[in-house]
């Protein structure tokens, strides 16, 4: 390592804090380019690199990748740790498979918001297991008819605190309602 | 009055209810009671102390932050930095990165989380080659190591 570089004299822990940081600011900016340049950190040195490839807990956030191959980056970087999804509408149907891929080991999510995705209904059919759900948000404001699943999740979801429901046609039974649910929201369509 | 020693050998007299927002201070201090002998800080040189405790005197009597965020809620981590600590911040590279070793080793969380909060807005928006010349690191991957990252720039930079 260079000498002079001052921050390489930083402890593991507080250098993934910073690359945590960095990875916020950049997920919030207005260009969508560069919503994906967080990962320029891994890019500097073999030190950063390894920091930043050996901490699962900068990988769990898949929102905001524009390509599916840095998805599928980042979730085979992200080990086992608990994720979180949020896609936007039809202009995220590219990553359609990694959202198929985690769900199917929905194990994982901790957070997932869905808006106006064409395959919802095959998806939600392939999330069988919500035990550390946390969050769960899914829209079709499109007038598009979509149906809870029957017994979505088996009917349990532990862990769930928030549900919000949008345009979304449902069965009360159909729910997962555990007792430390704190926010429901259900909506026909808008 | 608490006495600290630096690792210059240079003997500080500090008021408890300032030197308190470090959790290692606050924690030795109710561990051991009242002394007279000084507690040694051997990572801590007396300059970086100084500007540790005009953080401290700073926030004297302000309540002390809630416990550790979990880094897995990195999306709702607010990266607002104060104007004082901005201005607080403001300090040549050497003097900042100390700032932020003393503050991880007092346990002084507010000071460690501005200080990591002004490292990554110094990063905000820049190539990894910026990076490298802002803080003056070498590059040393390898041909093969370079030939990925080449890969990975591309799928990042492409939308």
């Amino acid at each position: 390592r260079d000498d002079f570089a001052f921050v390489n004299g930083l402890p593991e822990e507080v250098l993934v804090e910073i690359f945590f940081l960095h990875a916020t600011v950049m997920r919030t900016m207005e260009d969508p380019k560069k919503r994906n340049t967080w990962i320029h950190v891994t890019h500097v040195c073999r030190h950063w690199r390894v920091v930043a490839l050996r901490n699962p807990l900068l990988w769990t956030d898949l929102s905001f990748y524009s390509r599916l191959e840095l998805a599928e980056l980042s979730l085979a970087r992200s080990g086992t740790a608990p994720l979180r999804l949020e896609y936007e509408g039809s202009s995220s149907h590219f990553l359609n498979p990694i959202l198929m891929d985690v769900l199917s080991q929905g194990t994982r999510l901790r957070s997932l918001h869905l808006s106006n995705n064409d395959v919802l209904p095959k998806l939600l059919r392939a999330f069988q297991d919500g035990r550390i759900l946390e969050d769960l948000s899914l829209r079709e404001s499109r007038r598009r008819i979509v149906k809870l699943p029957k017994k979505f999740l088996l009917g349990v979801a532990p862990n769930l605190q928030c549900l919000r429901l949008i345009g979304l046609t449902i069965r009360w039974e159909d729910l997962p309602l555990p007792s430390g649910l704190t926010e429901l929201t259900i909506h026909a369509n808008p | 009055m608490v006495l600290l020693l630096t690792s210059d050998n240079e003997m500080f007299s500090v008021a408890e209810d300032v030197i308190k927002r470090s959790a290692y201070i606050k924690n030795m201090l109710e561990d051991v009671g009242e002394s007279d002998l000084p507690i040694p800080l051997p990572n801590v040189e007396s300059n970086v102390l100084v500007k540790i405790l005009e953080y401290c005197e700073h926030y004297r009597g302000e309540p002390l932050p809630a416990s550790d965020v979990d880094p897995a809620e990195i999306g709702d981590r607010s990266l607002d930095i104060a104007d004082w600590d901005q201005k607080y911040m403001a300090v040549d590279q050497e003097m900042l990165f100390e700032i932020i070793l003393a503050a991880n080793y007092l346990d002084i969380k507010s000071l460690l989380d501005v200080g990591c909060k002004t490292v990554a807005k110094m990063m905000k928006g820049k190539s990894s080659e910026e990076i490298r010349t802002l803080f003056n690191i070498a590059n040393d991957f390898t041909p093969e190591e370079e030939a990925q990252i080449r890969k990975e720039n591309a799928w990042a930079e492409c939308r």
